[in-house]
Order: C-alpha cells, then sequence, then structure tokens
C-alpha cells in the first residue's frame, strides 16, 4: 500500500516552544489511526500541518507521495477531509453555513468563483442529512456546537475526500449526534481507499475500526502502532502517568479512571 | 544538473502561479464589495501556511469575515429589493442590521446565480456594460440588443 501521509523528523517550533518535536509516522492508503493525547499534547498542529493549513520548523512532510508545493496545495487540500473546531474556530464567525461547506470544493477558507451548481446541490443534500436544512444561510456564530461541527463535517465530504482527518469531532455533540457522527465515520470506512486519521480525548469513541494508534505527549510521538497492543492497563497508565484500568467492550475501548475531587474541603 | 533545472522550473511555474492567482484576487477586491455590509474589500493572508496562494482570501474587515463579495451593482438592487420589498429571508430573527445584512446577502447570492447561468457574469464580472438608474431600480435594467 503507498504512503498517504510521510512525516521525516517534523518540529514546529511557536518562539521557542516547540510544538511538536522530531516527528516520525507512516500512514498507508486505507489505515485507519487514532491518534491519542492529552490537552497540548500538539495533536491540532500535527494535523493542520498534514492537512496543509500550517507551516512546520524542521523535517520533511510527504502527503500523497510528495511535499506540498504553491503548485499542489490546493489540489491536495481538496483530497483531505478535515474536521477540525479548534481550528476553523478561529476563522469562522459570521461567515454562511453554505459559504464554509462550498469552501471545501476549493480547499481554501474562503468560497470562490469556481463553485458549480453541481456543488451547490451536494452541499444542500449533505447539510439536509447533517440536520442543518434550515440553518444552511445562517453564520457560523449563530450555530450551536453541534451544529457547527456538523457543519465541518459537510464540508470536509464535500470535495469526496481521500483521505478524513477528524480532529475531536465528538466534542460538543449530544449523545444522538455523536452516535450518528460515528456511524457516518464507520460507512465512511467502509470504502477500503478511504484513509482516516481520528483525533479524540475521549477514549469511547475510540472503535474497533481504528486499528492504529499514535500516542502523542508534549508534543513528541510516545507509541505508535496496533491499537489493540497499545490500549493495555499497563501502556495506558504509563502514558497517561495514573493508574488506568482499559476495558474493551463491544465496538469500543474505554479507559476507567478513578478519580477522587477535594473541592468539598475548600467550599 | 536535469535535477537542480527541473527544481528551478518548477519554481518559476509555482511563482507565476501564485502571481496569476494573487492578481486575479486583487482585481476583484478593487472591483467588488461586501454582500453583506456593501463596504470594501481587501486581501488577507489568514493561516500560517507557508505557501501564499492558500494562504490568500478576500476578506471584509468592516464585518470581519472571509467573504468573496459581488459585483456592486448587484449589491445596489439586493439592497433595494430587501429595504423596499421589505423582503424577509430570516423571519425567525429578530428585525436589526446584521438580519438586513443577511437577507441583502441571501438576495445578492440569488441575483448573482442568475446572471451567471444567463452568461451575463463571469469571474471579471459583467460581460455587458450595466446602465443602473437608481430611479429606475425597482422597475427595470434595461439591456440594449447591440450590447448583448
Amino acid at each position: 500500500m503507498e504512503d498517504v501521509v510521510r512525516l521525516r523528523d517534523v518540529t514546529c517550533l511557536a518562539g521557542n516552544n516547540a510544538l511538536l518535536s522530531n516527528v516520525e509516522w507512516t500512514v498507508k492508503k486505507g489505515e485507519h489511526w487514532v491518534v491519542f493525547g492529552l490537552n497540548g499534547s500538539g495533536k491540532t498542529t500535527l494535523l493542520s500541518i498534514i492537512a496543509g493549513f500550517r507551516g512546520y520548523t524542521e523535517g520533511t512532510v510527504e502527503v500523497f507521495g510528495e511535499p506540498y508545493s504553491e503548485a499542489n496545495i490546493i489540489e491536495k487540500r481538496k483530497k483531505v477531509g478535515w474536521i477540525s473546531s479548534s481550528f476553523f474556530d478561529k476563522y469562522y464567525q459570521r461567515e454562511s453555513v453554505m459559504n464554509i461547506v462550498l469552501s471545501g470544493v476549493n480547499g481554501k477558507l474562503g468560497k470562490l468563483w469556481n463553485v458549480s451548481s453541481a456543488d451547490i446541490k451536494r452541499a444542500n443534500r449533505l447539510l439536509v442529512e447533517l440536520g442543518l436544512e434550515s440553518k444552511m444561510h445562517r453564520t457560523f456564530d449563530l450555530l450551536s456546537k453541534g451544529e457547527r461541527q456538523n457543519v465541518l463535517i459537510a464540508r470536509a465530504l464535500i470535495s469526496n475526500p481521500q483521505m478524513l482527518i477528524l480532529d475531536e469531532p465528538g466534542t460538543g455533540l449530544d449523545v444522538f449526534a455523536r452516535e450518528y457522527m460515528l456511524a457516518t465515520v464507520k460507512a465512511l470506512a467502509e470504502n477500503p481507499d478511504m484513509t482516516i486519521i481520528y483525533v479524540t480525548h475521549y477514549t469511547e469513541e475510540i472503535l474497533h475500526l481504528f486499528d492504529k494508534c499514535l500516542l502523542l505527549k508534549n508534543g513528541k510521538v510516545y507509541a505508535q502502532g496496533y491499537s489493540a497492543d497499545l490500549f493495555t492497563n499497563e501502556k495506558m497508565s504509563e502514558f497517561l502517568n495514573y493508574p488506568v484500568k482499559v476495558v474493551q467492550a463491544e465496538e469500543h475501548f474505554y479507559v476507567d479512571i478513578h478519580m477522587e475531587s477535594n473541592i468539598k474541603e475548600i467550599l | 544538473m536535469s535535477e537542480e533545472k527541473d527544481k528551478w522550473l518548477n519554481f518559476r511555474m509555482d511563482e507565476t502561479q501564485e502571481q496569476v492567482e494573487t492578481e486575479r484576487l486583487r482585481k476583484r477586491v478593487r472591483r467588488c464589495r461586501c454582500s453583506y455590509c456593501g463596504g470594501s474589500l481587501e486581501l488577507r493572508k489568514m493561516t500560517y501556511s507557508s505557501y501564499e496562494v492558500s494562504k490568500l482570501e478576500v476578506y471584509c474587515s468592516h464585518c470581519k469575515r472571509i467573504e468573496y463579495g459581488v459585483e456592486p451593482e448587484i449589491y445596489e438592487v439586493a439592497e433595494y429589493f430587501v429595504d423596499e420589498l421589505s423582503f424577509d429571508y430570516y423571519k425567525d430573527l429578530d428585525n436589526n442590521i446584521r438580519k438586513r445584512e443577511m437577507n441583502i446577502a441571501k438576495v445578492s447570492e440569488i441575483i448573482e446565480w442568475g446572471c451567471r447561468n444567463m452568461g451575463l457574469l463571469t469571474e471579471n464580472g459583467f460581460v455587458i456594460p450595466l446602465d443602473l438608474k437608481s430611479e429606475l431600480l425597482g422597475e427595470a435594467l434595461l439591456i440594449e440588443d447591440d450590447k448583448l
């Protein structure tokens, strides 16, 4: 299988702060990866580099077989469906839902001239399917968190991507919306050519279809390999620096963490 | 040697594509208006991407919105339509300036789509000169045969 993403010794600095350090990672066509890490571990930075929305300081990044360049970046971005509220919330506020979805056709943040009537129809169908029929001409800031997430899902899917990157897609969704989103991911994963990278804080979202796992900690790759090998009591407790119990139930992994709060002593 | 030449040629191609795209967007910014507030547009580098062509977006700094804009004639007609005929697409929203702007943008979008599909509008603007008369906006737009 061909490499879809190939990162060699990638470092990304913001001032003196290393957001990512010496990341080595290869994702092959059709693989389903989950990227797991705590807040500030560099997950969104890593994904924005792969999706072509952010530069990096050192190393090489190849997506679909070659590095990004001025000539190919827009075409490559169209092949990557990227859903990241932590990224897009910084840029989208007063843009209309329809325009945001149509911007996916161009691989840019804004809609451009080349949007066709067929694209508009497709955007319409996606938004109806995702329950946003009555909101498609509203502005992004007038939507709830879950609705915004669905707008980004529609934006990612409009260009028929070959790789889907989902950055905490379950955040802010209610139980039904989250199960629907996971069912959508499962349906997309049935395509053997579809590469999926799924980032989450929540282990219950980690389905068995994500058979590969990358553990990120403080901007560094802590471990990578098969999810079944990494989601063990020992490995997870070591990774989280806290004793945890991993439970595999039906299609999901769960990490059971016993914690106590001292808040009552303060109040 | 040949590899180096290829590298150089690719670089030249990249530079040219970037220039064409930037010039195209620059022209649009000079000609068009924000479809919401009717204000002028600007080109803005939005993301931290390393490539110019991918981070440039058309932006309305008044609305703080990534906004591709519409032709000024279309905005004028849409504004007239919303204000004079009380067009209201967003009946469930409170009446305020924002709702008015959203309505104008909606009408602008429809008119733009119509003009584009009739072949009157391209990426570079109207293909025929429009002679909009403000006193006739609610009546008709006259396009003479020889201009079609």
